[in-house]
């Protein structure tokens, strides 16, 4: 008896045990894993990380200059049609077209891209038109974008000039949708006209902005005698040229970088001692690229308060029409010891460090500025050829057609007969082909 | 087979069919790791060799077929009729467990093997072994097929000069046992080196000779043993003082040696080693030093007045900051301890390691004033930030008291029973409301995290508690942090990291990795951390969907569809957990019948140390390089 109890006692436990989900156990047994060391695990993350980071998102590609987020805003634009012919469009209709199309992101990064392209004291030649608040040097950011508005400008248009014409790659978006572009024409050397900031993962990348003509002058100069050497292309491109202006304190730091990839360069505020009444202020129209007027303002209030610059009484800045900011000084004050004491400890004078370094090929380089122009040329030569090559095609199925259509009018009655008689399609090609010996495109084209 | 075949061959083959059936129990797992864990073996007993004094070059080779060459020019393994099994020597070592000259009796004083199973368990686990012994000139040789069984009894082949001696071994590891049999040349490096510097003057060279056979392979072998193993842990750090401190003492046949110097970093790295293996929980050997080296230190700062009489003492964490330490202890007869045998026993080193450490110590500090100050100095700026981490932790806790906050942003699983539970770390808050409807409520917890976190590797620990996510993750967790840390104390058995399939979730990984490394480093040894696999690819047929993980299955499943179907499937990329709804992710990604995880596991501490160094810390030039270096080897490119 004990022992049949006890059997069924049992039995009725592995029925419960059944029905009740079991968390006990073997429970972790059911996963199946793979077994990582954490060494591998971080060094595989981390490259795709810091490799994605920097040939796709830090640092812009030598041909175009542009940065993927760029490239997308600009096409995007392009493919909606939001040209300078046209009325400007709400940032945010833009914004989401770059989202939804090629740019699987936050829609911050992708605003504030387009923000920068559209900054007078950030690009050198703004890219993209904005109408209404996109900020100011104060470092007041832009409005946002449901307010703002904005349209390609029209210097744009030169970078994407001739994308229709197979002059560049082309190559699906995240989710194969569409396509778009892996570089853009760049008819001019964006690269070096409107320079680059970013910092990737171990690398960053810091070109200044140029002027346009210069560097062209500097192109062609490279275009007719290609052994030029770094000396002979300053005689075009003489340095640097930012749209705040600024001046630079001599140019050995920029044929360094020129000539190896890399420099630094010291920027200096343009400024004016001027007589006030009875005494001096000091009146800056030009500051260094980068700087943030609202920050030195702050930097010149620490200084005179802990009395490391004395002799200043007053700071004002105004916006309007480019930065003025005028310092008002005590009378016995010194205004030269107070100007280089500026220079000395504040964003007055800034070093600017140059790095060439750029997307060739897929893989970062740092380049001297020959070898970017001469990539640069490269690059030109393809879109140029590939364009002349869509254009012949074009024409020469053109002409095809002509001819066709000029056989078909000398012979006229023939052909309308022959066609007349036959009872298909078919068979009206067949009878032409067999008559006139005619390639069969020039056909199709008739017979429609 | 030979006449020689009788029944006490019968028993031994028994002995190693035991082997074959239970390898477990005799080198852990089958997979990547047991498979490199006979190589060791083999090693050992020619590092024993070395540690007796009678063998200078060990050479170990990949040979072509994946199978593993091991050369030493110690004593070779006596040849003459053992009379226990009837046998020659050398088959009893590899035939019959438990059968070994390290029991005492004079062969060896100090050795890493003590259970005599060695040799004869890579027998037992190999498809075929050769052992060749070069003695009194003459050259003998004996083979072994299928798991142990003698194929040719031990002949002598050849002759060979009087002066040369040594064994050379040659094995396969059977494939039926093992999951791989592809020997991986980085992991056996990673030893190679670490048993170079512990026995120094030895020379080790490791060679991989399947794809190019001419190779001369890497030779490792170095004068100063652990000094420069040290030396090469600090490579990518600034030390704050030049000399590295090495000191040595020996008592009753138990020799301890300890090399160390302090860096500019906030993290220690010290490892201890008995007799080449390394002891992961400590011991005896490790108290010691570390008591000696907090009292020294104490008694210095006191009596030089760089501690004033206010000031309360220096603790064991504050002098190991920045600490770079490796302990080696070789002893006759050690005591391993713990579940893992990971810790010395001998009461005996506690003493001795205290007593060479705190003298040698002591005098390296009067010796050297200036250095002293700088470590000092070092440990004080450690017990400083020690004392906010300490306030910032109490801050922290008496807000976490209040109603709802307690968690943070953690849903907590039903279940209290640590074993059952776990917790997804999940990247974003879009794709943590997907977990949350998706989740087994009675075991999974979801944690998610707003974009990425703090890293830790730049960052102080006072500073890092200041971050809210770290907080949450050290509240969530249950353990504690720092010197109140306790694993008992874990709320999950497993740490899952759920991250997208895209590059920016594999740099949160990187980062939620430092953390755990940096803060919870005896979780991610105990093997608790995990990475979730979400589906790479979503294949749709019609309307039925598939997902698969990678490129390879993707393929397969492709291959498996009729001619017909396959032209209609839509292959997407998954991207985000997003993604997929609450449903398809739980089906895919958490799921614990249909689920793959990684497992985060720690081979080689030292290898993990410099690696997170190079990527996270401070130094630029490192990682520039590494990226450089290994650009090639990108996997996922997100365009």
């Amino acid at each position: 008896m004990d022992n049949e109890e006890k059997i069924n006692e049992e039995e009725v436990k592995e029925e419960l045990a059944e029905e009740v989900v079991d968390y006990g156990g073997t429970f972790h047994e059911r996963d199946s894993h793979n077994v990582n060391d954490i060494v591998k695990e971080i060094s595989s993350s981390f490259l795709d990380y810091s490799m994605s980071v920097i040939t796709s998102r830090a640092i812009p590609d030598l041909r175009d200059g542009l940065k993927p987020v760029h490239r997308r805003i600009l096409w995007s634009m392009y493919e909606e049609g939001n040209t300078p012919d046209k009325p400007h469009k709400k940032s945010a209709t833009t914004v989401g077209y770059v989202m939804g199309h090629y740019h699987p992101h936050g829609d911050s990064s992708i605003y504030d891209a387009m923000v920068r392209l559209a900054q007078d004291f950030n690009q050198r030649y703004m890219l993209v038109d904005g109408h209404g608040n996109f900020g100011n040097i104060e470092g007041d950011g832009a409005a946002a974008y449901r307010y703002t508005e904005a349209r390609l400008s029209k210097i744009s248009l030169e970078m994407l000039r001739d994308i229709n014409k197979d002059t560049v790659n082309m190559m699906p978006n995240f989710d194969e949708t569409c396509n778009e572009p892996s570089v853009l024409p760049s008819r001019y050397p964006n690269i070096l006209v409107n320079g680059s900031m970013g910092i990737a993962v171990g690398m960053a990348t810091n070109i200044p902005p140029h002027n346009l003509g210069e560097v062209i002058d500097g192109c062609i100069a490279y275009i007719d005698n290609p052994k030029i050497d770094t000396m002979g292309l300053m005689q075009y491109i003489k340095g640097p040229d930012f749209p705040t202006g600024g001046i630079i304190l001599g140019n050995s730091g920029i044929k360094k970088a020129y000539d190896t990839g890399r420099g630094s360069i010291t920027i200096r505020s343009r400024a004016v001692i001027e007589e006030n009444g009875n005494h001096n202020q000091i009146v800056i129209t030009e500051v260094p690229y980068g700087v943030n007027t609202l920050e030195l303002k702050n930097k010149v209030a620490e200084l005179v308060h802990n009395k490391t610059i004395e002799g200043i009484t007053d700071y004002h800045t105004d916006l309007k029409d480019g930065v003025k900011i005028t310092i008002t000084l005590k009378k016995d004050a010194n205004a030269q010891v107070v100007l280089n004491n500026l220079y000395k400890h504040t964003n007055f004078q800034i070093n600017y460090g140059i790095i060439f370094l750029v997307i060739d090929n897929g893989t970062p380089k740092t380049l001297c500025l020959k070898d970017i122009i001469s990539k640069y040329i490269d690059h030109q030569k393809e879109v140029i050829i590939r364009r002349c090559k869509f254009d012949l095609d074009k024409a020469e199925k053109r002409v095809h057609i002509l001819e066709g259509l000029k056989i078909a009018l000398d012979h006229l009655d023939e052909v309308i007969k022959l066609i007349r008689n036959s009872k298909t399609d078919v068979e009206a090609k067949e009878g032409l082909i067999n008559k006139f010996g005619y390639l069969l495109p020039k056909l199709k084209q008739f017979l429609k | 087979m030979s006449e020689h075949y009788n029944e006490s061959d019968i028993q031994v083959l028994e002995g190693l069919e035991a082997v074959r059936k239970r390898p477990g129990m005799y080198i852990g797992t089958t997979d990547v790791k047991g498979l490199h864990h006979l190589v060791w073996e083999i090693v050992d007993n020619a590092i024993d060799e070395a540690l007796a004094g009678y063998c200078k070059n060990i050479e170990i080779i990949i040979n072509k077929d994946n199978s593993i060459t091991v050369k030493d020019d110690g004593r070779g393994i006596p040849v003459g009729i053992h009379a226990k099994t009837g046998l020659s020597t050398v088959e009893t070592v590899y035939t019959v467990l438990h059968a070994g000259g390290k029991f005492g009796g004079g062969g060896y004083k100090v050795s890493g093997g003590l259970h005599g199973v060695g040799a004869s368990v890579v027998n037992a686990l190999s498809k075929f072994v050769t052992v060749t012994v070069y003695k009194e000139g003459k050259i003998y040789e004996a083979k072994f097929v299928d798991g142990g069984k003698i194929d040719k009894h031990l002949t002598v082949v050849g002759e060979c000069s009087k002066d040369r001696s040594g064994t050379t071994v040659t094995f396969k590891p059977d494939p039926d046992i093992f999951d791989t049999d592809i020997y991986d040349y980085d992991t056996l490096k990673v030893r190679t080196r670490e048993l170079a510097f512990l026995n120094k003057g030895l020379s080790l060279t490791l060679r991989d000779d399947r794809d190019d056979e001419d190779t001369t392979g890497e030779k490792f072998m170095y004068e100063g043993g652990i000094s420069e193993y040290v030396k090469f842990i600090n490579k990518s750090k600034t030390p704050i003082h030049e000399d590295i401190i090495h000191l040595e003492g020996e008592e009753d046949g138990v020799i301890f040696e300890v090399a160390m110097q302090y860096n500019d970093g906030y993290n220690d790295n010290i490892y201890s080693f008995v007799n080449n293996i390394n002891t992961h929980d400590g011991g005896t050997h490790e108290e010691g030093v570390r008591r000696a080296l907090t009292r020294v230190i104490n008694n210095y700062a006191r009596k030089n007045n760089i501690l004033k009489e206010k000031d309360e003492s220096l603790t064991g964490d504050d002098v190991k900051e920045g600490l770079t330490m490796i302990i080696s202890c070789k002893h006759p007869n050690p005591q391993f301890e713990g579940q893992t045998k990971g810790r010395l026993g001998n009461s005996e080193v506690r003493k001795l390691a205290d007593s060479v450490f705190s003298q040698g110590f002591e005098r390296f500090l009067m010796e050297n004033p200036q250095e002293a100050r700088l470590i000092i100095e070092k440990s004080i700026s450690a017990c400083r930030a020690r004392n906010a981490a300490k306030r910032a932790r109490e801050a922290s806790r008496k807000s976490d008291l209040s109603i709802g906050s307690f968690f943070g942003k953690l849903t907590d699983c039903k279940s209290k029973d640590p074993s059952i539970s776990e917790i997804f770390i999940v990247e974003g808050d879009s794709a943590g409301g997907s977990a949350k409807k998706g989740r087994d409520s009675m075991t999974q917890a979801i944690l998610p995290l707003r974009g990425k976190i703090l890293n830790v590797e730049k960052a102080r620990l006072d500073k890092a508690l200041g971050n809210e996510e770290i907080r949450t993750i050290i509240t969530a967790f249950g353990t504690g942090i720092g010197n109140e840390f306790d694993l008992e104390k874990l709320r999950y058995n497993k740490i899952i990291i759920m991250t997208d399939a895209d590059v920016d979730g594999s740099h949160i990984r990187v980062l939620l990795l430092t953390l755990f490394y940096r803060f919870f480093r005896p979780i991610v040894e105990a093997g608790h951390i995990y990475a979730a696999q979400p589906p790479l690819f979503k294949i749709q047929v019609g309307k039925t969907r598939k997902y698969v993980l990678d490129e390879k299955e993707k393929e397969d499943y492709l291959n498996s569809l009729s001619d017909g179907v396959r032209d209609k499937v839509v292959i997407s990329r998954m991207k985000g957990l997003g993604e997929m709804d609450a449903e398809e992710l739980n089906e895919t990604t958490m799921d614990i019948n249909k689920r793959v995880l990684r497992k985060i596991t720690v081979d080689d501490c030292v290898a993990a140390d410099a690696m997170f160094n190079k990527l996270m810390g401070e130094e630029v030039e490192p990682r520039r390089a590494f990226i450089e270096e290994n650009a090639i080897y990108v996997q996922n490119l997100d365009i």
